[in-house]
């Protein structure tokens, strides 16, 4: 006989999101939330993703809501009572020829009147000065630099943990969702490796594998998995601090961490669509070879580590957030295509907010999650966010793997 | 890729010594500083794998045990040590994540635990390109490792007709100081192998396996290079792991490996005080040491064989003394700690489970592997050198179709027994400053797995990727009563700088 337990509301995914829901449901409204996560709480995208929170955004729709999400992060250690160690790094889109800077150009004034804290662009040799750690790389042709910031994504994931320790949010971890409870259309609970659960509203806050998740519930979202890799150093002293991304030849990023690592990545052009979180030898070649290119100083120190997580890519790059009116009782957070630890603790607040209140806060409306009617995939060569951008008209096509990381 | 020929090994009176064993003739055992304490520390593992012993050169930073005599910069004097010695007073993570308030200072703080760091000074000069003209590479069998047992095994495997490459961080016979016996053998299996086409890879250190792509990553010395393989054998050695007890991490505790090396480089000046505490093999091969190389011991003891416990090691910048559980209390220059830890992480590249096994625990990789396999010598747990090596030689010749060789059984490790919980002041990871105090606070707080426990405290995450301090971690966790899951194993093995992996292609 499996056990049945009920709960206001079962969150599927122990990550960021996940955590995050629980606390804000639990803290506005008292509600029995439960928060089920397969493995230990941020096993998945949380604790592989680099921490960036970047309030630049390509549109004014997506800047909107990172500005926001930033504030909420701003916030987040006297809300929780830990430091979530989000430090003001700064952020750097190194561009490497002029058309690339006459369209980043071009985003300044939707930066400022949106109130993005004043970016400035460095142009020429004025880029290398401002970046020490490019010495002796291929020459800039500008960098766009911004005031955001880096948090510490563990610190964040726990911060949250605790709070909802403290709270009486259940966590339930080492828990597997292996099926949902269903009436007809509408998601009733959900069957776990251990019991049955009814619960009024059940959360799919599992990202990378939602699009897995949502086909139990009846559902085909767009979703789409891709996998992004990570290598880490030995710390150094300090010798940056803005997190540098670039587009060109081909997407890639690198920052300092707190304690002094370097963390880098380079995307592959052929990264298949797949639900796949191994680490690869190519990946490890391809981002030396480019580091040496763009800052060779930076192959004197040596490589320790390597992790691969995934983005859950949605065709417009946006996330899924809300309740699903084709399944009652259903409801999507996911679809982050890489923004996940900077917007998720703004999400769950307005989503805790929406769910407890009935009313959908406007910041919401762009994401709601049957935007794409059914048989939508994420197109990546059709629907790239940023090729009206970071890419120029003779560049190669780009890949699902080719948006830009955090 | 250019084969190597097979080459001599030099005698041991032409092994060139290191700067470690330098600075430890000169009786200097403390060389650097810990990054976020700032503690004296001095090398442990005497072979590159601790990342204990990183000293400032011309060109960056570099480890002592591998790098030629030459001077060496003091770390006597610290003036960022008195407030290392304030965080070390106070809460765990002190560091990292509990400084909330005043907000305003908050930036100030991250900006200042930055600039407290003792890590290398990242150099000003873009960095030199590794090569990159290294193909890839196909075989029927690769041996990873190229000591007295791998080549014993890769002799015997060869004879039987299988092609054979053997990839080895170093020359070919191993680093560690060997006996005459051993030394023809070796010449043997050497020219067996040159007859049998065997394809001999010296200065190729192996990253690991991907599962994925389905190959062995390696670095040699024209750069990176993939092998696919059908079957593989893993001779890749031992380490020593550290006791868990308060003063693990002072200068002068080394390894039994170390010791070994260090004799052989004459490292040891006359009256240096010599303890060794170990497992029983261990100290056979310690004893064996200090005859061969004229290095007296002052005192020993085997806890396993009815022997006294080791409780504390003492001493203010450097060991001296150590106290054992009757309450006796031994001087000693040097503290030698012979605690066996087989390689485990390729075994978990090639599919196999780690999990831990003894007490104090050591991590052993056990079950079935993706690939026919085959571990032999120290990676198998043997410490005795004939043992081993007389092992790699029968499983090589029995392992014709890539079966389970007879007798192919991996031994249990003797390990010295713990006298009571541990210490909350003892060290668990070196290189990130991790006492049994913060992961038993760390579990205090609700972070009851090993996986959280390790991100939250750092504990693992360092240069050294684990060597020094999984078994430790495994231990503290284990005395709250936290189960010990082994986190993922990834590549690399050993550090690898950056510039070698994204050479010229």
């Amino acid at each position: 006989m499996t056990d049945r337990t009920h709960a206001d509301v079962a969150v599927i995914g122990g990550g960021i999101s996940g955590l995050a829901l629980g606390y804000e449901l639990r803290k506005r409204a008292g509600l029995r939330v439960v928060v089920l996560e397969r493995r230990y709480s941020g096993s998945g995208a949380s604790s592989r993703n680099v921490g960036r929170i970047r309030a630049m955004q390509l549109t004014p729709e997506l800047t909107r809501v990172a500005l926001l999400a930033q504030r909420k992060h701003e916030r987040l250690t006297d809300e929780l009572g830990a430091n979530t160690l989000l430090w003001r790094a700064g952020y750097a889109w190194v561009l490497y020829d002029d058309a690339e800077v006459e369209r980043m150009a071009a985003l300044m004034p939707m930066f400022r009147e949106l109130g993005v804290p004043t970016p400035r662009l460095h142009l020429g040799r004025a880029v290398e000065r401002a970046f020490p750690v490019l010495r002796g790389g291929e020459p800039a042709a500008g960098a766009l630099v911004g005031r955001d910031a880096i948090g510490h994504h563990d610190a964040v994931v726990y911060a949250y943990r605790r709070a909802c320790g403290r709270r009486g949010v259940e966590l339930a971890e080492g828990e597997d969702v292996v099926d949902l409870l269903r009436t007809g259309d509408a998601v009733t609970g959900v069957r776990t490796n251990r019991r049955e659960i009814l619960a009024d509203h059940v959360v799919n806050a599992t990202d990378g594998w939602a699009r897995e998740v949502s086909a139990m519930a009846g559902l085909d979202v767009p979703n789409a998995p891709v996998r992004r890799e990570v290598l880490v150093t030995e710390p150094a002293r300090p010798f940056m601090s803005a997190a540098v991304t670039f587009y060109r030849p081909v997407e890639g990023w690198f920052n300092q961490t707190l304690r002094g690592e370097l963390v880098a990545g380079v995307v592959a052009e052929d990264e298949p669509v797949a639900m796949n979180q191994s680490s690869s030898f190519a990946f490890l070649t391809r981002t030396s070879a480019t580091l040496m290119r763009k800052a060779p100083r930076l192959g004197h120190l040596r490589m320790i580590r390597q992790w691969a997580g995934v983005y859950d890519m949605t065709p417009d790059r946006k996330p899924l957030v809300g309740p699903v009116s084709a399944a009652p009782g259903f409801v999507q957070m996911n679809g982050y295509s890489g923004r996940g630890f900077a917007l998720a603790p703004l999400l769950a607040e307005l989503l805790a907010e929406w769910l407890v209140g009935g009313t959908r806060p406007a910041v919401l409306e762009p994401f709601d999650p049957e935007r794409f009617g059914a048989g939508v995939r994420a197109d990546p060569e059709s629907t790239d966010y940023y090729a009206g951008y970071a890419r120029g008209p003779g560049d190669p096509p780009r890949t699902p793997g080719g948006d830009d990381p955090r | 890729m250019s084969q190597a020929s097979p080459r001599n090994r030099p005698a041991d009176e032409e092994v060139v010594p290191t700067l470690f064993a330098t600075t430890m003739r000169e009786g200097r055992v403390a060389i650097a500083r810990s990054h976020r304490l700032h503690r004296l520390r001095g090398g442990f593992c005497a072979r590159g794998y601790c990342q204990q012993c990183p000293v400032r050169t011309g060109a960056g930073e570099a480890l002592a045990c591998e790098l030629p005599p030459g001077p060496i910069p003091s770390v006597a004097v610290d003036p960022l040590r008195p407030l290392g010695m304030a965080a070390e007073r106070m809460t765990p993570w002190f560091y990292e994540r509990r400084f909330r308030r005043p907000r305003a200072l908050r930036q100030a703080y991250l900006r200042s635990l930055r600039a407290m760091s003792v890590a290398a000074v990242l150099p000003e000069e873009p960095a030199e390109r590794g090569p990159a003209d290294a193909e890839d590479l196909a075989t029927d069998v690769l041996v990873v490792g190229g000591g007295p047992s791998g080549i014993a095994a890769a002799a015997r495997i060869a004879d039987a007709g299988a092609f054979v490459t053997i990839v080895t961080r170093g020359t070919l016979g191993g680093s560690a100081p060997v006996d005459a016996s051993h030394s023809s053998a070796i010449e043997r299996d050497l020219e067996t192998l040159g007859l049998r086409g065997a394809r001999l890879m010296p200065g190729s250190l192996c990253l690991g396996l991907y599962e994925q792509e389905d190959l062995a990553a390696v670095l040699g010395p024209s750069g990176p290079f993939t092998v696919r393989f059908e079957r593989l054998v893993v001779a890749t050695g031992a380490y020593d792991r550290l006791p868990l007890v308060p003063g693990n991490d002072l200068p002068g505790v080394v390894g039994l490996r170390a010791f070994e090396r260090l004799a052989a480089h004459d490292a040891f000046a006359r009256g240096t005080r010599v303890g060794v505490v170990g497992a029983p093999g261990e100290l056979i091969r310690a004893r064996a040491a200090s005859e061969r190389f004229s290095v007296p011991v002052s005192w020993s003891t085997a806890p396993e064989e009815g022997g006294d416990a080791l409780v504390r090691i003492e001493g203010r910048r450097r060991v001296r003394s150590a106290r054992l559980a009757s309450g006796g209390r031994h001087q000693c220059d040097v503290l030698v700690v012979g605690m066996t830890q087989p390689m485990f992480e390729l075994l978990v590249h090639a599919g196999r489970r780690a999990r831990v096994e003894g007490a104090p625990p050591i991590v052993r990789a056990r079950g079935p592997a993706r690939m026919p396999l085959l571990v032999v010598g120290e990676a198998a747990g043997h410490v005795d050198p004939d043992e081993a090596i007389a092992g790699a030689r029968r499983d090589g010749a029995a392992w014709v179709d890539g079966g389970s060789p007879v007798g192919a059984d991996e031994p249990a490790i003797a390990s010295f027994a713990p006298s009571g919980p541990p210490d909350p002041d003892a060290f668990v990871c070196l290189c990130e400053d991790v006492r049994v105090r913060d992961i038993v606070r760390c579990v205090a707080d609700g972070f009851d797995d090993l996986e959280l426990i390790k991100r939250r405290t750092g504990a693992t995450t360092g240069p050294c990727q684990g060597k020094l301090c999984l078994g430790l971690l495994c231990e503290a966790a284990a005395s709250v009563g936290v189960e010990a899951s082994i986190p993922t194993m990834r590549p690399p093995l050993r550090p690898v700088r950056i510039a070698s992996l994204g050479g010229d292609g």
